[in-house]
Formats: C-alpha cells, structure tokens, sequence
C-alpha cells in the first residue's frame, strides 16, 4: 500500500514537474518567443547598411550633329578606404613598432603624426586613422600587417579598412559651381552623401538611392552563412545633362583670359540653345574645384566663387535692355494697329535726340555717352543711346501706362519672375511694380523709373534671365524654359524627361522679331559699339551693357557690372552666349577705350567663344567674307550687313553734320 | 534467392543515388564556398575597372585634349563642318528593335 502511495507521489511528482518544464518551454517559446529569438539573433547576428550607389552626371555629347561620342561621366564615385585599429587589441609591447610601420605605409605627413600617434592610447575599440585611402597603400599595408599579426599571435582584426566611395570629377573643376560635390563625411545613420550645392543638391532625391541591409555572422567558422543580404540596395538616378563638357570647357578657358584681361572680381559665360532652353555651358572665373571644397567652405571671400553668380546674383543689365525695350515699343505698334490707331513711332523715323529732358538717376537728367542729334532705331541700337529708348517708353506709357509697361517686361521676356532652373539659390531679380513700396517706404515705381528701366536701370536681372530674354529674340519670339537637365534614369526607367518637346509661349511677332534683330546687327559692325564682337566668318548680333554697382546704397563710378549677349549664325542661331564681368578694373586702355565697358571687357570673350564653339559643333561659316578689313578674306561684296552699314554711317553723318 | 538479389539491388540503388547525391552536394559546396572569393575578385575587377575609367578620363579632359590640339604635330586637324558629314544607316537586322 505504502509503495502504491510513493509510487503515486512521485508520479504526480514527476508529472508536475514536466507540466512545469512544458509551461516554461510554453512560457519561452510562444509566450516570450519573440522576444528570445531577437536576443539570441542579436548575439549571433548583426546588420549593417549596404550603401547605394550615388547616381552620376552625365555630359551632353549629342550637341554635334552626326558625331555620336562616347557617353562621358562628369562625376565618378571611386572606392577608397578609412583606416581603422582596435587599440585595445593591440598589444602595448607591439604599437610603437605598429604605429611607425602603418605611418609610414599610409600617410607619410608629418603635420598628422601627433593625431595620428595619439589613436593608439586610445581606449576605444574603434579609431580612424587615416581617410580615403587607395587601393595601392590598402594592399601595401595589407602585405605587411597580416603576416605580422599572425606571427606575433594579434587580432588580424586590430587593423582594418572600412571601404567607401569618394566622389571624383575626371575634369577637375570643370562646371564645378553648378554641378558642386557631397561632403567626406556621410550621413551616419543612412550612410547617404550629403551634397555642399549645386545639382548635387538640387537632384539629391534623384541620385541618393536607398541603402540595403547585410547581415553578418558574428561567428567566422560558418564561412559559407557569414553574409546575407537582407535588402538589396537601389542604386540611385544617373543625370543626363544638357551640358556638354568640350563648351563648356572652351566657355571657361576663354573666361578665364577674358577675366584676366580686364582685371576683373569675377566673370561667367552662359551658352543656351535658344530653341529648347537647354543650357551648353555655364561658366564661371574664378573656379570652384569640387575635390577641395573644404578649402572653399573654410574662408569667406572663398566661398563666394562656390556660388553660381549667373542665377544667384541679380544686376542692373543696362543697355543690352535697349534690343528688349524697342521690342517692346514695336509690338505696342502692333497693339496700336489692333486699335485701329497711328504707330507710336516708325523704325526709319528720324528722332531728336539731342534734347536729354528725361529724369535719370539722382536729380541729372538722361543723356548718351556720346552726343547724337537725330537717330532712327537701328542707329540707336547701333550707337546705344539712352534718350532714343526714353523717348519711345515716353510715348509708350503715355498711350498704355506704367503698369502695361511693367507687364510686358515681365510677361515676354520673363522679368522679375524666376527662371526655374534646376538649380538652388536662384532669384527672382527686382522688377519694381507702380504703386508698391519698398521697405524703407518708398515707392518702387516714381517718375524717372519707366526711363530708367529703358536703358536696363532701376531693375535687376540675372544673367540667366538676360539670357533667355536673348532667347526670343533668337528663337522667333518663344519665351523657353532654360534647363540643365536632359534626362533623369534610373535602371532603364525614365524619372525626368525633357527631351520631349515643349510649347513655349510666343510672346513677340515675327515682324518685331525681324525688326529688333536687323538693328542689332549693326552693334558688331564698324560704327556700332562692339566691333570686337564680331565673330568673323559668321553672322552674328549683339548688345552691350555696363552699369554702375550699388554700394551701401549709392551707385559708384568705381565698381561696375559689364556685359555682352548676343546669338550667332543669325539665321538658325545655334546657341545664345553671355558674357558678364563683375567689378573690371575701371581705366583706360590705349587704343581700345574704358577698360570697364562691356564693349571692351566682354564683346571680345564673346566673339572668342562663338568662334570656338561654332566651329566645333562643325557650323558653316555663313558670312564668309566677313572679316577684318586688314585680313586677306575679308571681301566688301560678299561680308555680311557691309552695305547696309556704309548706308548707315552715311546716314548718321548727314543727320548729325547738317545738325551741328 | 530473389529476396536477397532484390534486397541488394535496392541497396545498391540506394547506395548509388545516395553516393551521387553526396558527391553533387560537394561539387555544390566546393562552388558555394567559391563564390565569395569570385564576388571579391569581381567587385576588385569592377572598381579597377572605375578607376582606370576615371584615369582614362582624366587624360581625355577637354582642356588637356585643347592643349594638344595646339602642337605643331596636330594643327592639320580640324573639326568637320555639318555638311562634310555622311550618316550611313545600317540595314535593320531581323527583329532588331531600332528606329
């Protein structure tokens, strides 16, 4: 009976005691199972983020008609390597001769060896020692420490590289300020580049990608399960720009003689197809070198040329206003025939100019440069003047208004409105608007403004916005929508596409089109104010433009914004060019004039870049015989506008002799 | 006696297959504990070949290609203008997808 009872007891004994067993194995693997999983992957296993690839720049190389080139990166994300120790599994007999030998495999700089030196007392598991690393010096190192570990029975894994990519542009600074670059250091917990400007800013999203997930064994022994790769990365977008990198480079070499001609503070160039908006080239002097951006960032009066001044700063244009303003007059003529009215002036009309009673800047009237009696509309582009512009803004406002006025600038040339470029940084410039106060209290828009605003005074506008305004008159009157980017793909899939075509507006009539641009073309022509803007052998037109800066309030004679912009061949232009010189030095140059005009300065880095450019994209000459008298090809019967501008210089003689 | 020969025949068949079934699954291991090696090498292989992209590039910078197009060697070059160009189009190859 007794045995029956132990027997029993322990039964239910042992029964509990497995039902207990059981509700703990319950407890651990259901209940808690979650929970036990993701402690004992954690100690087994680890992730990491597998860094995407950043999508890359691509030039333009199908500007050449019948040329295909090879697609050319602009930008290129070379593999380097972090050098890394594990101080605390380095033995203390072994790191002064582990030290020295590693300095002088990697990073033979003696400004770093205290930095460098004081890691290995570090009580860390993980110091940086040296950056970006090439393959050359990993493997040299790499040679040297794995023998030496494994003899003197170290961790291999004391000494390690942490690989990365570095971007790298193969061209230097080569469209630097527009394209810019990322920071050496990623974001941490993304490990995605972080852009310092410029299109690398602007198309972040695009060229970013998303980070993948490894995990790795903790465990080296499974050889074969040591990876896994949880999520795959998804590289990010390449951008295929409408930049082509040989214009640009002839854009920045002539820039750069220019700049250095005329002592300048800064220049820029802008090359645009006049048909699409697409931007050629975007050039700016002084450079911007993308692989030293620290030394930039690092110095203010640096920082500046990291900045692109063709979109960022908005200036006074001055007279390359004037082609715009008489735009302006003769399509007010055509709204006056709608009307059934008079034309407020004819461009053969022989206008008094000799009487400057308009108000300009300050309490002085307007006046010309040089003292014109009589001018019809293409002598007055010819010669530039200032009271033949005010003189039809006169008769404009007087039958549309001020405000018609205003919004014909903004809404056909695109003035005071931003371009949208893909760019960051850009302004909108400052068209003033009647009857709106500035914030001092004043009124944008008084009486000398409209006169003003002839002449390219009282209103800013970046170089950019001049440019496009060129646009229509190059393209037949469309207001184009400037950009830099072609295309953006990512693995075959098409983001951004702006290779389809647009419909721009048209905002000018052919007559008017016609009309300005026959009287610009006299500006290169002898008589006109930028001879040396002639780009010989083809056909080109033209306008100058050199205004005072505002410093501390008040216009200086000392500091100057000069100018050029002009298209070329004139039939079928292939590209629109600006040229713009910040703060030339102001002087005289014997035998050429002002130092600082835009006549002086810019025409001839015009003239320089349209020939260079027209003649590699492979354009037949369209003028040729139009060249200096003194160079063997010139021929006065067959050059270009070479009558019409002896007819002109006639002209202005008989009006302007019998005058005086 | 038929027993017995079938009973080895089954042996042996399992005997094969479980051979052939090892021997497969060594050839397989053997590749799989390649592949780490050959991804290495392929990604080195990849980032010279980057590198020496970027090396090519380099030299081919516009500005450097300007350079030389000034020497005396050169200066019989020129860039051809539109109309000197022939565009010959290929015949479209069966199935080709090219416009």
């Amino acid at each position: 009976m007794k045995l029956k009872v132990r027997v029993l007891v322990l039964g239910i004994a042992l029964f509990a005691l497995l039902s207990l067993l059981i509700l703990q194995f319950f407890r651990l693997q259901i209940v808690e199972g979650t929970k036990w999983k993701k402690r004992a992957m954690a100690q087994h296993y680890f992730t990491i983020l597998e860094p995407a690839q950043r999508g890359t720049f691509w030039s333009n190389t199908s500007v050449k008609k019948g040329h295909p080139e090879i697609p050319q990166k602009l930008a290129v994300d070379i593999r380097k390597y972090h050098l890394y120790i594990d101080p605390k599994s380095l033995p203390q007999e072994h790191k002064k001769h582990i030290s020295e030998t590693l300095f002088a495999l990697s990073l033979p700089n003696e400004v770093e060896k205290k930095r460098f030196m004081v890691q290995f007392d570090k009580s860390s598991r993980s110091r940086k020692l040296v950056s970006w690393m090439d393959e050359e010096k990993k493997k040299a190192i790499g040679t040297w420490w794995y023998p030496y570990a494994k003899a003197h029975k170290i961790a291999s894994n004391a000494v390690y590289f942490v690989p990365d990519h570095l971007r790298s542009h193969p061209f230097g600074k080569l469209f630097g300020q527009v394209m810019h670059t990322v920071q050496m250091q990623k974001d941490e917990k993304t490990l995605r580049a972080l852009p310092t400007g410029g299109l690398e800013l602007s198309c972040n999203r695009y060229l970013s990608g998303t980070s993948g997930k490894r995990r790795l064994m903790r465990s080296p022994r499974h050889s074969l399960e040591i990876q896994q790769l949880l999520k795959e990365p998804q590289d990010g977008a390449d951008v295929y720009l409408t930049i082509n990198h040989v214009l640009q480079a002839i854009a920045e070499s002539e820039l750069e003689k220019g700049v250095k001609q005329c002592k300048a503070k800064a220049g820029w160039a802008i090359i645009m197809n006049p048909f699409t908006g697409e931007l050629y080239a975007l050039a700016q002097y002084p450079f911007f070198f993308p692989d030293q951006y620290p030394v930039y960032f690092a110095k203010p009066e640096l920082m500046e040329h990291a900045k692109i001044k063709a979109i960022t700063d908005a200036n006074e244009p001055g007279s390359t206003m004037k082609p715009l303003t008489i735009a302006i007059a003769l399509q007010a003529n055509l709204e006056r025939q709608k009307q059934g009215k008079p034309p407020l002036f004819h461009p053969s009309d022989k206008i008094d100019t000799s009487r400057g009673n308009f108000p300009g800047r300050g309490k002085k009237p307007l006046k010309d440069t040089h003292f014109h009696h009589y001018l019809n509309m293409n002598l007055a582009l010819q010669k530039s003047s200032n009271i033949y512009c005010a003189t039809l803004v006169q008769r404009i406002i007087q039958n549309f208004g001020d405000s018609w006025y205003r919004d014909q600038l903004q809404n056909r040339f695109g003035f005071g409105i931003k371009t949208n470029i893909e760019l960051p940084g850009e302004s909108l410039g400052v068209l003033p608007t009647p009857g709106k106060k500035h914030a001092n209290g004043r009124l944008e828009w008084s009486l000398p403004t409209p006169y003003s605003l002839a002449m390219g005074h009282n209103l800013q506008a970046t170089s950019l916005q001049m440019t496009r305004a060129f646009a229509v008159l190059a393209n037949g009157g469309y207001l184009v929508k400037p950009t830099l980017i072609k295309k953006i793909v990512k693995t075959n899939e098409v983001l951004v596409d702006n290779t389809v075509s647009q419909d721009f507006p048209k905002v000018l009539d052919d007559e008017v089109v016609a009309q300005v641009v026959k009287g610009m073309k006299y500006v290169t022509k002898p008589g006109g104010a930028a001879v040396v803007g002639d780009i010989w052998g083809y056909t080109e037109v033209g306008k100058t433009g050199t205004t005072e800066k505002l410093v501390g309030g008040q216009y200086t004679d000392q500091r100057h914004f000069s100018s050029f912009v002009g298209f070329a061949p004139v039939k079928n232009p292939s590209f629109v060019i600006f040229v713009g010189m910040d703060e030339p030095k102001v002087g005289f140059v014997p035998g050429k004039g002002l130092n600082h005009r835009g006549s002086i300065c810019c025409a001839p880095v015009f003239r320089e870049i349209g020939s260079r450019c027209l003649e590699y994209l492979g354009v037949l000459p369209d003028d040729p015989g139009g060249y200096p008298k003194s160079d063997p090809r010139f021929n006065p019967k067959t050059a270009d506008w070479y009558k019409e501008t002896e007819e002109m210089k006639i002209l202005y003689e008989q009006w302007n002799r019998k005058a005086h | 006696m038929g027993f017995l020969v079938r009973l080895f025949l089954c042996v042996l068949i399992l005997g094969v297959t479980l051979y052939a079934y090892v021997s497969k699954h060594n050839v397989l291991t053997e590749a799989r504990m390649r592949v780490p090696k050959l991804q290495q090498e392929l990604s080195s292989i990849e980032e010279e070949n980057v590198r020496l992209g970027f090396a090519i590039e380099k030299f081919e910078n516009p500005l450097h290609l300007m350079e030389l197009a000034r020497k005396p060697e050169f200066s019989h070059l020129k860039h051809p203008y539109t109309t000197e160009i022939v565009v010959v189009e290929l015949p479209k190859k069966e199935g080709e997808d090219r416009p």
